[in-house]
């Protein structure tokens, strides 16, 4: 029953990231909603294999959603929370609130470049003809939608005990 | 715990094996994927973007009386001017009817709309992309135009689905649109034009501006409709802040869109024009 409702809050995450956030912006961003779960749930649920299908689930979803070639974003949500429990398994405690808050801007500016990377990537071998530039404006993005996750993230602590 | 970190190894290689195989078989029928998807995702998304839309303009009502009061005398002002001017555009019509039907030229009216709800955003910050519940069973094509009412220029269909379609807004920074300027009233001035495509933050950036001409803050943008793609004289945006570098060739501009903030998911393909 948990694990019901779990994907089913994680399917609602996605929803809402593609339905009513894109409409409350702060400078021009929006609040990443998976992501900043995304890295909630890596650094919150021990069960390692929990938070890799919750990456591919959250990754396909917005794969399914968005306007990209298939597969950019679960490859990106695999590769953030690998990393994530990689390093919180490695030598990162799980009790530091510091620590969640330098993974989730580390985690928005390896989002940003992976996504840079595999979109213009795919654009190289004809697979879609968007392309995205990596630049100072790019970075600036990336900065305002990691004060917004923060800003959620917050609000979203008391929910730790859940998992 | 040698056993527990194969079965791990065992796990992500699992994982892995799936993904592949999953996303093969996706990249061969993406199309219609995504189109089961948005179906079935559509209820919950209106419901959920009526419910957001019902609070925020609740909320803008509220913290925006102010605004409101002075934006209503500055409409009604405009609307004496309008009240003018169409009385001067009705003349000039009648005469416009009776010339093309001595020249037996074919009527330039309205264009081919097929009306459209917008469903979705894209969820991400790097793309402007929203979902329209028309696709290519409802005649959509790549490429064609896609207004809000009051002929606001929203963007172009990017992708076409079954049962929907994925429109590039303009303020995509891979969305170029050719634009010239638009006079409300009439002035000395030479009217200008260049390309824009989308910036930062959901702004507008208009370059190649030719250096001799004019630019005033507010001066209202339109389409040109030399690039082949949109019609002429679709609202894009009114001019924020000018850029006139002595060593530019050009001048530049940061334009505000028209189209935001989205406030009815009401919005139109152009079929033909």
């Amino acid at each position: 029953m948990f694990n019901f409702l779990f994907y089913i809050i994680l399917f609602f995450v996605v929803v809402l990231q593609s339905s009513i956030l894109p409409k409350i912006e702060l400078f021009g961003v929006f609040l990443n909603l998976s992501l900043l779960s995304l890295v909630f749930l890596s650094f919150y649920l021990k069960d390692r294999k929990r938070v890799i299908l919750s990456a591919l689930f959250l990754g396909a979803l917005l794969d399914i959603f968005s306007s990209m070639p298939f597969g950019i974003f679960t490859f990106i949500f695999l590769i953030i929370s690998s990393l994530i429990t990689f390093l919180l398994n490695s030598f990162m405690p799980r009790d530091n609130l510091f620590i969640l808050i330098s993974l989730l801007f580390f985690a928005t500016i390896l989002y940003y470049v992976l996504f840079f990377v595999f979109v213009n990537l795919l654009s190289i071998f004809d697979a879609t003809n968007y392309k995205i530039s990596f630049n100072i404006n790019t970075l600036k993005l990336a900065f305002f939608e990691y004060l917004y996750e923060l800003l959620f993230l917050f609000l979203l602590l008391p929910l730790r005990r859940f998992l | 715990m040698i056993q527990k970190k194969k079965k791990s190894t065992f796990f992500n290689l699992a994982v892995a094996i799936v993904l592949l195989l999953v996303f093969l078989m996706l990249s061969f029928s993406n199309q219609k994927v995504k189109n089961l998807f948005f179906s079935l995702t559509e209820a919950p998304k209106s419901a959920i973007l009526n419910v957001g839309d019902f609070f925020s303009s609740g909320f803008k009502i509220v913290f925006s009386l102010k605004d409101i009061i002075k934006e209503n005398s500055e409409l009604k002002e405009k609307n004496r001017d309008l009240i003018q001017k169409t009385i001067k555009l009705e003349d000039i019509k009648k005469e416009n009817d009776l010339l093309r039907s001595q020249l037996s030229l074919k009527d330039r009216s309205e264009f081919n709309l097929l009306e459209t709800k917008i469903i979705s955003f894209d969820p991400n910050n790097l793309s402007d992309f929203v979902t329209i519940n028309r696709g290519e069973a409802d005649g959509v094509r790549k490429d064609m135009p896609v207004i809000l009412p009051g002929n606001i220029l929203l963007g172009k269909v990017f992708d076409v689905y079954p049962n929907y379609a994925k429109v590039m807004l303009i303020t995509d920074n891979n969305n170029k649109v050719n634009v010239k300027s638009f006079f409300q009233k009439e002035e000395d001035r030479k009217n200008y034009s260049g390309v824009l495509n989308g910036y930062f933050g959901k702004s507008l950036f208009m370059d190649f501006i030719e250096k001799r001409t004019l630019v005033f803050q507010g001066d209202m943008i339109v389409t040109s409709g030399l690039d082949g793609t949109y019609p002429a004289n679709l609202i894009v945006g009114y001019v924020d802040i000018i850029e006139d570098k002595d060593d530019a060739v050009f001048k530049q501009a940061y334009l505000t869109p028209s189209f935001l903030p989205i406030s009815s998911n009401l919005a139109f393909v152009i079929l033909d024009y």
